[in-house]
């Protein structure tokens, strides 16, 4: 049997082509389809949509057009669990639980069988709203996003609770950038070209390295780097450096995902950045083989997050060009992997 | 040329007699609330600017800057353009001018166990930019 993973695109990949207005919605899944790059196809909804989470009939007629003359499907709605958008204090549970029920109902509206959640979504939060995804018929995945990981308590909670609870319409959404071998690239050039210095790059890097190999806590290790590198007293971005290596890279063996892998409703194939066909710092053949082997069956979105951090004098690399040769290392890959 | 150099547009940097308008973007990947919005700094040829009675328009409303941690209720498109208009007799000098903004936007659904804070993610722009005399008032804004 050969892998039923179905690739596919988060719009999110493009963020900077639907910012600077080069690209509206409407050109980027037009884009999507003619160049190839779906099925799948995702979005957030608090990028896309103007107004979100509420969605007026005529903009959801539109957008299920606008997928099916472009013979796409939608994969995921990412959804945001936004807890402290109040300046005073944190939402209730109450508040938030109206604030993701909204969310669950957009998703229904556009066609999305999953809803992307965050972390800010506790257990009780999740069973409080599984009625609501059931009626409508949307699946919750909390993204398991670095520095988290399946092991760690915070998710852990959620998989007791996934677990007591049973039902098909509660699961995670595994973000690849939480299973990487080495900070990438164009991240470390994107903070040494905003003054971060080459000491403090590789007072971060080793804490990093080490941090993996030592199988640290992530949480712990970042706090302690980030107030040492704060006293080596440099550049604004130093501490921002610090933080956001352990923000967007994690430790986690890709094996482990197997511990999850009935509950995955979705997967951002998270990339970086491509270099001679092979990411170097996402191990994608040891991904795809565990999430393949694993039986997962769903949506793979590639999720390109470099243009974060490229600021190169030439300008930023082409998204839809990045996707494109994602897709082709995924699509490499698992031909290799053959029947199983 | 990166993403965060979105915050500063080229286009719509006016001046009148009574202050200048810059137009901004919102240096992040989503639509966010002007609560979680903060205008740090803004500084012009190298000196600072008083945003005390600053004001943003945004989507046809105009709001105080010191007044956005309340409005978790208005959201700000991340593909729209906001007008930030500062108030300064006599206006400044057409022509072009080192610009330099500072934003810290609230990560709302990032947090620290056991802490109710939420991170402030902090971007930084610096451009020169060609100033026009306009019309004063706070102008088209949005797409």
């Amino acid at each position: 049997m050969t892998s039923n993973l179905r690739l596919g695109v988060t719009l999110y990949s493009f963020t900077p082509e639907f910012h600077s207005h080069r690209y509206d919605l409407e050109q980027l899944v037009e884009e999507v389809g003619q160049r190839g790059l779906g099925p799948g196809l995702e979005i957030v909804g608090y990028q896309s949509i103007k107004g979100f989470p509420k969605v007026s009939d005529e903009f959801a007629d539109r957008f299920r057009g606008l997928l099916e003359r472009n013979r796409l499907a939608p994969s995921c709605l990412g959804g945001n669990v936004d807890i402290g958008i109040r300046s005073d204090r944190m939402l209730t549970q109450e508040e938030l639980r109206a604030a993701v029920e909204a969310q669950i109902v957009a998703a229904r509206r556009l066609g999305f069988p999953v809803l992307r959640l965050q972390y800010s979504a506790t257990p009780d939060l999740l069973e409080e709203l599984l009625p609501v995804a059931e009626r409508e018929d949307v699946r919750l995945g909390v993204e398991i996003h670095a520095p988290h990981s399946v092991a760690h308590p915070t998710i852990q909670r959620l998989r007791e609770r996934f677990e007591r609870l049973g039902s098909p319409y509660l699961g995670f959404v595994p973000d690849f950038g939480a299973s990487t071998t080495g900070i990438p690239k164009v991240f470390l050039d994107g903070y040494r070209r905003r003054g971060v210095s080459e000491e403090v790059v590789a007072t971060v890097v080793d804490a990093w390295q080490e941090a993996r190999l030592q199988r640290k806590d992530p949480f712990q290790v970042r706090k302690r780097l980030s107030e040492r590198v704060e006293a080596m007293g440099g550049a604004a971005y130093d501490v921002a450096l610090a933080w956001h290596a352990f923000e967007y890279f994690g430790h986690q063996a890709p094996g482990d995902w197997l511990e999850i892998m009935p509950r995955v409703v979705h997967v951002h194939a998270k990339f970086f950045e491509i270099e001679g066909g092979v990411e170097p710092s996402v191990p994608y053949p040891d991904l795809l083989r565990v999430f393949s082997e694993g039986g997962y069956g769903g949506h793979l979105s590639s999720e390109y997050e470099g243009w974060q951090w490229d600021e190169r004098p030439e300008g930023l690399a082409d998204g839809l060009a990045m996707v494109e040769a994602h897709q082709r290392l995924c699509r490499g890959v698992l031909a290799r992997l053959g029947p199983r | 040329m990166s993403f965060r150099d979105g915050m500063l547009q080229e286009e719509g940097f006016e001046t009148d007699d009574e202050g200048f308008t810059l137009t901004i973007g919102l240096p992040r990947y989503r639509s966010l609330p002007l609560s979680c919005v903060n205008v740090q700094r803004l500084s012009l040829d190298g000196e600072e600017c008083d945003l005390s009675t600053a004001v943003l328009h945004l989507d046809g409303r105009d709001h105080e800057l010191r007044r956005l941690p309340d409005l978790y209720q208005e959201w700000w498109f991340v593909a729209d353009r906001a007008r930030l208009r500062v108030r300064r007799p006599g206006g400044i000098p057409p022509g072009e001018h080192d610009v330099e903004l500072v934003m810290g936007l609230r990560v709302p659904y990032i947090f620290m166990e056991g802490k109710s804070e939420c991170p402030i993610d902090v971007t930084r722009c610096r451009k020169r930019l060609r100033c026009v005399a306009g019309r004063g008032t706070a102008g088209s804004a949005g797409r």
